[in-house]
């Protein structure tokens, strides 16, 4: 009897210390189940015969695994050519941004000036406007300057949204390169400008890599602005185009390729993604080592 | 990449160690003031043609009546009128309820996620590091695949999420998810949280490893339970960063626009239309500018306001 009696205590001992602990590896099991369902059910709908995606017992693992989807998508010109102007376009707004604002977050780091903070107050200030207010004249302003349907149109406005972020970001790796290493260089005989990009610029390299990526990866999922300053395939990014597939008789039936489209196109955003996260990691080491 | 991870002041940079901004007077000798503004000029150039320019616009419109279709642009100042209309429209409570369950639901659903799976991953969890990186990624999917990947799983005939329900008995019949006047909101919500939250959960997370493990000893040593201790010690330690976070999201919400749009364009009939999609449906639907203009004028006032919650609580070095 005492046995038996101690049993249950042991055991309520037991669960009272681990049931916290139990109960949050059930929720988070639960949740990153959720989190993780869409890429895993997204990835194995793609890999289907469309015969058998509109199925009424779905199954994970579908046999036969196909890749007939992702040859089709690779073979739609709808897509193809949407897709290739995305790289170029996020990489040429990538560029552009990185370029205006490494030049403004070194003026805004090293120099005083009058209307300083006004500059850094309006620029946050930027960031939160409607876009969907400002692209309206954007969409007339374009029209008049012949920018509508064009690629310098589309990187000019991804480059103008994430500018202000981009000038912030950077600004705040200058100021963590000492000055010093600067005046040493314009001793050695460099311009200003010359310490500047032979100095400051590689000590911030992770600064400027992540701003990079980021913007790309901006630009690389934005749908607003190509689906108001472009009107056709030549000019879109796949953001947008995927957007139209869904949206004809043509794309509704074939989901299987619409999913494979978007898993292709999914997959440059992530991986840059990853590395964006370690080159933050790193910026901020290496910034914290410096002080 | 949905949501703002482009409005945090830049979050992640090392901090301004002596409070000087880096402006050491032995480089900054000269000239500081003309090299300045020499220096912003792209940045201003760029920025006005792009956002000045169009904002002054924008403004202008908003008291005109512009004719786009009749050939050639004609503009009639109206003053105020198409405010006035706005505000005549039957239509315009349904739209602000709408934007109102978009902005509060989307951004309590992305907070209350982010601040449990944060709390989950900030204590000793096997393989946390993993599930944090897992974690984040819905960030980097354009929200054209994200939007597109869930409307296969609420599809009404074929998606899985019928299935599994009907399976398990919770309904009896398959659910047209992103159309039913009561399950739209849900479903666009679900979407929208999955979709968001992650920005939140990265700087929660990065909140709570901030706070010193010896206040939650102390707290245990008096005796407090968890639940105590996260009342008394984490919430109140964490608060500048969630009233941030909650401010910024309400920005971010207020101005989305692809998320509803891909999911449902607004619809059924006007049910999810936010004020964003109706800016752009008065203005590329029906050509109506000005309106289009004066509604997002609205809207952005909406957005200023937080906005100047927000520039008030974020301290900026300069």
């Amino acid at each position: 009897m005492r046995g038996s009696e101690r049993a249950p205590r042991g055991w309520r001992r037991w669960w009272r210390q681990r049931r916290a602990n139990l109960l949050g590896h059930v929720v988070l099991g639960a949740l990153m189940a959720w989190i993780t369902f869409p890429f895993l059910w997204a990835l194995s709908s793609s890999l289907r015969p469309i015969g058998k995606l509109f199925t009424l017992t779905p199954t994970w693992l579908p046999s036969p695994l196909t890749l007939e989807n992702y040859r089709w998508a690779l073979a739609e010109p709808t897509f193809m050519i949407p897709f290739r102007n995305s790289f170029l376009v996020s990489t040429a707004s990538a560029v552009a941004t990185v370029c205006c604002a490494a030049l403004a977050g070194y003026g805004l780091a090293r120099l005083r000036f009058p209307g300083k903070r006004g500059v850094i107050a309006a620029m946050l200030a930027t960031q939160m406007l409607p876009t969907m207010l400002v692209i309206i004249p954007i969409f007339l302003i374009y029209s008049r300057l012949e920018l509508y349907n064009t690629f310098p149109g589309l990187i000019l406005a991804s480059t103008a949204w994430t500018l202000p972020y981009a000038v912030l970001l950077l600004r705040s790796f200058f100021v963590s390169v000492p000055v010093a290493l600067e005046e040493q260089a314009m001793v050695d005989g460099c311009t200003r400008l010359g310490a500047f990009l032979r100095v400051t610029v590689p000590l911030s390299a992770a600064g400027v890599v992540a701003v990079s990526v980021f913007v790309f990866i901006w630009a690389w999922g934005d749908m607003l602005f190509p689906l108001i300053l472009t009107k056709n395939i030549d000019h879109q990014t796949a953001a947008l185009s995927l957007f139209n597939m869904m949206q004809s008789t043509r794309g509704a039936t074939n989901y299987s390729g619409l999913l494979a489209a978007g898993v292709l196109f999914t997959v440059p955003a992530v991986v840059l993604f990853m590395s964006l996260q370690r080159q933050l990691v790193e910026g901020m080491m290496a910034g914290s080592l410096r002080e | 990449m949905a949501g703002g991870a482009s409005l945090m002041p830049a979050p992640a940079g090392p901090r301004d160690t002596d409070g000087s901004g880096g402006a050491v007077r032995s480089v900054a000798r000269w000239g500081d003031t003309g090299r300045g503004y020499l220096y912003l000029a792209p940045v201003f150039a760029v920025l006005g043609l792009v956002v000045g320019w169009p904002l002054f616009e924008a403004a202008r419109m908003s008291v005109h009546d512009v004719y786009l279709l009749s050939g050639r642009t004609q503009e009639t100042f109206i003053g105020l009128e198409n405010f006035r209309t706005f505000g005549r429209d039957a239509n315009a409570p349904t739209y602000l309820l709408n934007t109102a369950i978009f902005v509060l639901g989307g951004m309590g659903g992305q907070f209350a996620v982010a601040l449990l799976l944060a709390v989950l991953l900030s204590r000793r969890v096997t393989f946390a590091a993993f599930w944090r990186g897992l974690a984040i990624i819905p960030w980097a999917m354009p929200i054209t695949v994200t939007a597109l990947v869930w409307r296969w799983i609420l599809n009404g005939q074929w998606g899985i999420l019928n299935y599994v329900l009907y399976e398990l008995g919770v309904v009896s019949e398959y659910v047209s998810w992103l159309s039913s006047q009561t399950w739209m909101w849900p479903s666009i919500l679900i979407v929208n949280v999955w979709a968001g939250f992650p920005f939140m959960f990265v700087n929660l997370l990065s909140g709570l490893q901030g706070i010193s493990p010896e206040l939650y000893e102390a707290a245990q040593i008096d005796g407090a339970g968890p639940l105590r201790t996260f009342v008394r010690i984490t919430l109140p330690l964490l608060r500048p960063v969630i009233a941030a976070l909650l401010l910024l999201s309400t920005v971010v919400h207020l101005r989305d626009f692809a998320t509803v749009w891909i999911l449902t364009s607004g619809g059924p009939g006007i049910r999810s239309t936010t004020l964003s999609q109706l800016v752009y449906i008065t203005s590329f639907r029906y050509f109506r500018m000005s309106y289009g203009a004066a509604i997002g004028i609205i809207l952005m006032s909406f957005s200023l306001l937080f906005t100047v919650l927000y520039l008030r609580r974020v301290r900026f070095e300069v």
